[in-house]
């Protein structure tokens, strides 16, 4: 089949399950992180800043395993390359325990989180940079260009990679690139510029403070996107899985009365407006969100779709009948169950997830380690994916 | 002596991003891309 057709017809059935009116065969979300490494027979340390094995790794995942769409390109979008030549990051992995992690980190104190607000890029060339590094005044310009040069090779590694997958394995992008990846505040500040811990104690003692940052920084970044939304067309880009998606971290944190407070605003204006054009968010439920789907419910179907991690999609698809859901593949069937087991599961999933429509397969959580899934289980439940027609 | 940089804004930022090669020459282009460097650095 034609690469063009393949894609336009895979994001159709995306589109299709978020508008719950999918009839034949269920998409496949495909979350596949670091495994890819790993079933590819490389250790990390031998692909992380190595171009042409990445590319390698995605090839080598995409021929073996019939896929809608691939999450991850990009290998977690860590650019440790250029760590090597600047100085120490956040980040870490290793080849012994296979995995990645993240130092915790915080780049503004809450007495300077307006300030940063501000001017971010004044802020963090001024104040965050050095205090993550105190010698960065020693850096010469070699040391920056090398820095900046290997910034542009991720780039170009992303363009190319981008193009490969869509042309040459006719994958429809995750997301549209029409309104860029819109990111509220309060996920910002989680996930960065005050930390899990700095937040954690800053929406309790600091609210006021919190608040007030929200409406600066989701004022300059979330508003603009917004109106970008309204001002399109209405309906679906046929490009893409979905018209848009967020991750949604910050509510394992919130009490109800914060969430509602310093959160909800800001993605109710952005539910408006995707309902208004009939535009569909995939939202990535970190966690458990269970106490917060009730708001999504209120929506036209089509406008939200669930992809869970913690929450039991069989019990939110009795409570939510009308919601895409999307999910369900535990990493202990993928990856330690037998191929029947796999397939029961898959099928269960289908008929009762996906029982008249609105439903993507998925894996339940972001696949990293080599214990989460196995090459042989994950190729049955695709080949399984691609005959099965309702 | 090789070149060092005051972290300083603007002095400091545009400074740098006007010596640092890039495949463009226009200042704001310059500026815009240090930024999406800073980021990556900042958050990496």
């Amino acid at each position: 089949m034609d690469m063009n057709e393949l894609r336009h017809e895979r994001a159709t059935l995306f589109h299709d399950a978020c508008d719950c009116r999918n009839k034949g065969r269920v998409p496949h979300f495909a979350a596949f992180v670091t495994w890819k490494v790993l079933d590819a027979g490389y250790k990390l340390s031998e692909v992380f800043g190595n171009y042409d094995r990445m590319e390698e790794c995605v090839r080598r995942f995409l021929d073996r395993y019939k896929v809608d769409t691939l999450l991850d390109t990009t290998f977690l979008n860590v650019q440790f390359s250029i760590f090597s030549h600047f100085g120490e990051g956040y980040y870490y992995y290793s080849d012994e325990s296979e995995a990645v992690g993240v130092k915790p980190f915080s780049i503004a104190p809450i007495e300077e989180l307006l300030e940063y607000c501000e001017n971010p890029t004044k802020y963090l060339f001024t104040k965050a940079l050095p205090k993550k590094w105190p010698d960065i005044g020693e850096r010469t310009l070699e040391d920056w260009q090398k820095a900046f040069d290997e910034n542009q090779k991720f780039g170009a590694y992303y363009g190319r990679i981008s193009k490969i997958v869509s042309e040459e394995y006719g994958l429809p992008a995750v997301s549209s690139s029409a309104f860029g990846y819109i990111a509220p505040f309060m996920e910002t500040m989680f996930n960065s510029v005050r930390g899990i811990k700095g937040l954690s104690v800053d929406v309790r003692r600091n609210p006021e403070i919190i608040k007030k940052a929200v409406e600066i920084m989701d004022g300059r970044n979330v508003d603009p996107a917004v109106a970008k939304i309204y001002a399109a067309e209405n309906g679906h880009d046929y490009d893409a899985c979905f018209d848009l998606s967020m991750v949604m971290l910050v509510h394992t944190i919130l009490s109800n009365k914060s969430y509602d407070e310093l959160y909800w605003p800001t993605l109710k204006k952005i539910f408006d407006a995707c309902e208004a054009r009939g535009k569909n968010v995939r939202l990535t439920i970190e966690g458990s969100g269970e106490r917060i789907f009730d708001h999504f419910a209120e929506y036209k179907p089509g406008t939200i779709s669930l992809y869970l991690e913690e929450d039991d999609i069989f019990k939110t698809r009795e409570k939510y009948p009308d919601i895409c859901l999307i999910g369900g593949m535990t990493t202990t069937t993928l990856g330690r169950g037998t191929k029947d087991e796999c397939i029961d599961l898959t099928k269960k999933l289908i008929n009762e997830v996906g029982r008249d429509s609105g439903y993507i397969f998925g894996e339940n959580k972001f696949i990293c380690y080599r214990s989460d899934a196995n090459g042989d289980n994950l190729k049955a439940v695709c080949d399984y994916l691609n005959t099965y027609h309702a | 002596m090789e070149k060092r940089y005051e972290m300083t804004y603007p002095e400091g930022y545009e400074k740098l991003a006007k010596d640092l090669k890039m495949p463009f020459d226009d200042i704001n282009t310059k500026k815009m891309m240090l930024g999406f460097l800073v980021n990556t650095l900042i958050n990496g």
